[in-house]
């Protein structure tokens, strides 16, 4: 049911991306579809972190690509924001056309996984998925900066992780 | 590796080099793991990060003359890399799942898109399989002969039969560091044997090397 939901979310984006093209112009009630699939990722986002039955590395990179993927729709939401308020030329609609096919399918892959069993060439096949996603809304200018991301979290604590993630990067090629 | 042309200036006048600068995945994951924002006053970064810079820097500046060169597999390996180690500490240091896993998230993320921009200046080189996996054979037996070398290596205890008693034990700490400071890449491949993908990854650069001789 679930899945048959944000299926039809992402059907409405697609379905009102298109009519956007045709006429050439931003349609905003396209808002509150993305607010809907953005709404959808962050309840997705407690669920896979939640899911203590999984192995950590798992969940994680399901986790993560939900986070992604939402990080992109919000983009996308502002970009159709600024463009319908400035009546900007609309090249946002071809940039969303370009990325929403990507994300319909990576999102409505792990949504799947809730139902089935989680093989290793799953989570290869969704972060294959999640590095081109990724590179498409990078084209775009889709991703947040780097530091919109971090003032996200808690400074303290991201300083702790980041030394240990660059110790262990350190130590994997770092012959002693 | 030979062939691009940059002029250097340099304290004993100006100089032109001709070469290729073969990426491994270890300076492209220093130069990427790096993170800074002046609100927040952080600027955390790899141990190597200012070192990997200083080449990636050079490249940047004479994009124009193609130095930097990388293949498919190096460029694999390095995401594989920082995913590898995402996965590894949240597995080792885990606390809060939901907090964590946002800021290994993030760091991800940040780190990933650095290794995006580093790539985006280096030529990925194409390379052919049939001359690669010649290769391959020379590489995994030049390793095999070095990890034998590497079991024959003489103990600092068998050094010790000339040795006079009393000084025993002050000559077995100077040979055992020196066993360690001479032989320890040897010693390396004991404790860690290289992976595949480095193998590959050295026969791939034996192909490039020739190509551009």
């Amino acid at each position: 049911m679930l899945k048959l939901e944000v299926g039809n979310d992402f059907v409405s984006l697609v379905d009102l991306l298109g009519k956007m093209e045709e006429e050439k112009k931003v349609d905003v009630s396209i808002v509150g579809v993305l607010d809907k699939l953005i709404a959808n990722c962050k309840s997705d986002e407690r669920f896979w972190a939640e899911r203590e039955d999984m192995p950590v590395d798992e969940s994680f990179l399901l986790y993560h690509s939900v986070r992604n993927s939402r990080l992109i729709l919000q983009k996308m939401k502002t970009q159709f924001i600024s463009a319908e308020k400035n009546h900007e030329n609309p090249i946002v609609i071809d940039h969303a056309i370009e990325v929403a096919p990507l994300l319909s399918e990576l999102f409505q892959s792990i949504c799947s996984l809730k139902e089935q069993a989680i093989t290793p060439q799953k989570i290869s096949f969704i972060s294959n998925k999640l590095k081109a996603l990724r590179n498409m809304a990078n084209r775009f200018g889709m991703l947040p900066s780097p530091k919109e991301e971090l003032t996200e979290i808690n400074k303290e604590k991201l300083e702790r992780s980041f030394s240990r993630f660059a110790d262990t990067v350190r130590a994997m090629f770092v012959e002693v | 590796m030979k062939e691009a042309s940059v002029d250097l200036r340099t304290p004993y006048g100006r100089c032109s080099l001709k070469y290729r600068v073969l990426f491994d995945t270890n300076v492209l994951i220093a130069g990427s793991t790096y993170a800074a924002c002046d609100d927040l006053k952080l600027n955390l970064k790899h141990h190597f990060f200012d070192r990997s810079m200083g080449l990636i820097g050079f490249v940047k500046k004479h994009l124009s003359k193609r130095i930097g060169i990388v293949t498919a597999t190096i460029e694999e390996q390095a995401y594989n890399a920082l995913e590898r180690a995402v996965k590894d500490e949240l597995k080792n240091q885990l606390v809060d799942r939901a907090t964590d896993f946002q800021i290994f998230s993030v760091i991800f993320n940040i780190c990933e898109d650095r290794l995006r921009n580093i790539l985006s200046i280096l030529r990925r080189e194409p390379v052919d399989p049939k001359e690669v996996s010649k290769n391959i054979k020379k590489v995994f037996d030049m390793y095999e002969g070095l990890t034998e070398a590497a079991y024959d290596l003489p103990k600092p205890e068998g050094l010790l039969t000339f040795i006079p008693r009393g000084f025993k034990a002050v000559a077995f700490d100077i040979f055992k560091t020196q066993d360690e400071i001479i032989n320890s890449q040897l010693t390396n491949l004991l404790r860690k044997p290289v992976e595949i993908s480095d193998k590959i990854i050295l026969a791939e650069a034996i192909y490039l090397l020739n190509q551009y001789k």
